[in-house]
């Protein structure tokens, strides 16, 4: 049986073309339920970036013609249009595609958070249908927990690479809580808005918002459940809030002079500016004011740009991760092949015997040695015995599919391990 | 008997450095329980064997060297699990671990060497107090200097805007300036405390306080510096560097009161 990766992405197909493909859960289902003849197992992955089966079959040629002709049939488009467009990885390069996927190395933003969510649903969607087995549960449980050890062990997903992520990132690296802090924004724009509601999801509940325009104060302030200002009312409330968002048109401009005698009334708190506003609202001598931390959008782009470098050089450490996952994979499924499940059966049992065996000579030291090789025949013999029937047994399952679930099932009730660990255990 | 118990201490703390180790490098909480849980063990196991050797003795082992770096550690590892319940900072115990790891380690091979430095007819209980507070207080001051440590880098950062990616694993600026306050306050109630019985055991032995021994001159100059921390603070409303400036005086005022005095000057304390 082989697994598959049959799909398109955004460095193959252009939106166009994408966008013809991204199907809803219920018709994606549809389609592995056309193909069931063909796959055994599928799941189908839907995003703005790429659509992409991940299947178990035994014929892979014709099943990636089913494919397009389900999918034709559903969309009413030509196959040959769009064939060119399709890639297609078979086992370890399939198994290492989709753990690069669900760890968002081959995602267009490296290192995002929500494509591991949208695995985990297309996965969750199939299994719920029954459309999952013994296979795809192992290897997609697998590029789970490889996802997961990639975004710990690595920096691919460590620092935001967005402007108003950055901000929300350094008040977190200022702030204990940011619940319990409040914010000022000075000036109604569309970056502060946006950074504003980043700093909301991130549990800020205080907004001031302070405009030239009392209107725009009110409309951005009932988004936020802020209070609206004037300017020079929310100027005052830079000795009680704990970041200043600006980002107010030209001719505004808060002189270091200005600002410090807020700042003295503020008992040494700190307090984090965040200047959006170009030209800039804050003269940059604030900064160097005691427990005052400035940022204007050229720092917090300099942090953005940093931060996508430090993602790329994490790539490598990445990769060295999931190619390790993937052998990991390759062994399991190895290991679960019958041949070798067979032999770690039987090992098992030998080495229960051996030791048994080895425990009644120590008992019994004086054992004349005739005996003890017709008694080391006898275990033997039992041994063999209590195997023979499972063993015909296991060779007759003719489903690949069901082998594989024998085979599962007595590695678990058996605690079946590699030869070698018997070896060292004895 | 003693001796495998300072083997089995140090072999726990060894173990939660390696785990400290690992959490700092993937940062999985996962590695942080483990070192804390390895640290309680080792505290557990630690207590057990300075408990055997003061019921062995009659005294607390302040005596030999091995003590004196088994009672340190003791104190730092009681000290952050304080600090570790108290604020909650993961970074903390990865940070400090290797150190008590490093002190038990040296503490069990002086232990091979057990040789008493210290007449046992001091050890009155006066004298024993004395010592623990100061070792305590000084445990505070050692975690307060590392936490200072920590706020003196992330604010420099922060500052300079420049964000180095290792620096995602410090907590923030408030959480470590807190912690600061904290071990600093109250390793200078400690230090005080444990002043005031060096001052009356000083009284017995000498019959007099000699103000201008190093060690004693130090030990209130750094009551005086971290008090006037206390006082910019509150008093003056400063924060950021100019207080952890302070911190870091007093700390390695402290260190070298604490042990540079013996070996470059001459005092009257045995140790």
């Amino acid at each position: 049986m082989k697994f598959i990766v049959y799909g398109l992405n955004h460095t193959t197909a252009p939106i166009e073309v994408r966008e013809k493909y991204a199907l809803e859960q219920d018709k994606a289902l549809e389609v592995l339920r056309a193909l069931k003849t063909q796959a055994l197992e599928g799941v189908f992955l839907s995003t703005c970036n790429r659509v992409e089966f991940y299947l178990a079959t035994e014929t892979v040629d014709r099943l990636i013609e089913e494919t397009h002709k389900a999918l034709s049939s559903i969309y009413k488009l030509k196959p040959v249009d769009v064939k060119k467009y399709f890639y297609c990885y078979e086992d370890s390069e399939a198994f290492y595609h989709l753990f690069r996927v669900a760890s968002s190395l081959d995602s267009m933003v490296l290192g995002e958070a929500q494509i591991l969510g949208q695995v985990k649903d297309a996965y969750e969607g199939s299994r719920e249908a029954g459309m999952t087995g013994v296979l795809l549960n192992g290897i997609f449980s697998r590029a789970f927990s490889a996802a997961k050890k990639v975004r710990s062990q690595t920096e691919i997903a460590r620092m935001p690479t967005n402007i108003s992520s950055v901000a929300v990132d350094l008040a977190k690296k200022i702030f204990s809580s940011l619940n319990e802090n409040k914010v000022l924004i000075l000036g109604a724009g569309d970056m502060s808005e946006l950074t504003a509601k980043y700093l909301a999801d991130s549990g800020v509940r205080g907004f001031y918002v302070a405009n030239r325009t009392l209107e725009k104060a009110k409309t951005l302030a009932s988004k936020l459940n802020g209070i609206s200002l004037s300017l020079d009312e929310g100027l005052k409330k830079i000795t009680e809030v704990d970041i200043v968002l600006t980002s107010v048109g030209s001719g505004f401009s808060l002189r270091k002079e200005e600002i410090e005698k807020f700042i003295k009334l503020r008992g040494g708190r700190s307090i984090f500016i965040i200047d959006m506003g170009v030209p800039r609202n804050v003269d940059s001598d604030v900064g160097k004011l005691e427990s005052v931390y400035l940022y204007n959008i050229d720092n917090l782009s300099a942090i953005a740009n940093e931060n996508r470098g430090e993602r790329q050089k994490a790539v490598e450490a990445a990769e060295y991760i999931l190619r390790e996952e993937v052998d990991k994979l390759c062994n399991w499924l190895v290991s679960l092949e019958l041949v070798p499940t067979i032999t770690r059966l039987r090992d098992r049992y030998e080495f229960i015997r051996d030791a048994e065996y080895q425990d009644f000579l120590d008992r019994f030291p004086n054992l004349p040695e005739k005996e003890k090789k017709a008694i080391e025949r006898l275990t033997r013999d039992i041994t063999l015995k209590v195997l023979h029937e499972p063993t015909v047994n296991l060779k007759k399952v003719e489903s690949k599919v069901d082998r594989f679930e024998f085979a599962r099932m007595l590695h678990e009730i058996f605690s079946l391990k590699d030869r070698n660990d018997i070896d060292r255990k004895t | 008997m003693i001796n495998i118990l300072y083997v089995l201490t140090t072999f726990f703390y060894g173990v939660g450095s390696w785990f400290s180790f690992r959490y700092y490098k993937t940062i999985e909480s996962l590695y942080e329980k483990k070192a804390f849980q390895w640290l309680l063990i080792g505290f557990l196991a630690q207590g057990i064997t300075l408990a055997s050797q003061w019921g062995a003795t009659g005294f607390a082992p302040l005596d030999r060297i091995d003590g004196i770096l088994m009672i340190l550690s003791f104190t730092l590892t009681g000290t952050l699990i304080f600090g570790r319940i108290k604020a909650s900072v993961p970074i903390l115990v990865s940070l400090f671990l290797p150190l008590i790891f490093l002190l038990s380690l040296l503490g069990f091979v002086e232990n091979i060497k057990s040789i008493p430095f210290m007449d046992a007819s001091l050890m009155t209980r006066g004298m024993i107090l004395h010592i623990l507070l100061t070792f305590f207080g000084f445990s505070n001051f050692t975690v307060g200097f590392g936490v200072g440590v920590a706020f003196w880098i992330q604010e420099n950062q922060l500052k300079q805007h420049q964000i180095k990616s290792w620096s995602y694993r410090l907590p923030a600026l408030e959480v470590l300036d807190n912690l600061t306050v904290f071990h600093v306050g109250f390793g200078f109630l400690f230090w005080a405390v444990g002043l005031v019985l060096g001052t009356m055991q000083a009284y017995q032995v000498w019959n007099r306080l000699p103000l201008l021994d190093p060690k004693i001159l130090g030990s209130f100059l750094v009551l005086v510096i971290y008090a006037l921390f206390f006082v910019f603070r509150w008093a003056l409303g400063m924060r950021g560097k100019k207080t952890m400036t302070l911190v870091m005086v007093g700390y390695f005022l402290a260190l070298f009161t604490f042990l540079g005095v013996r070996f470059f000057l001459t005092t009257q304390h045995v140790f």
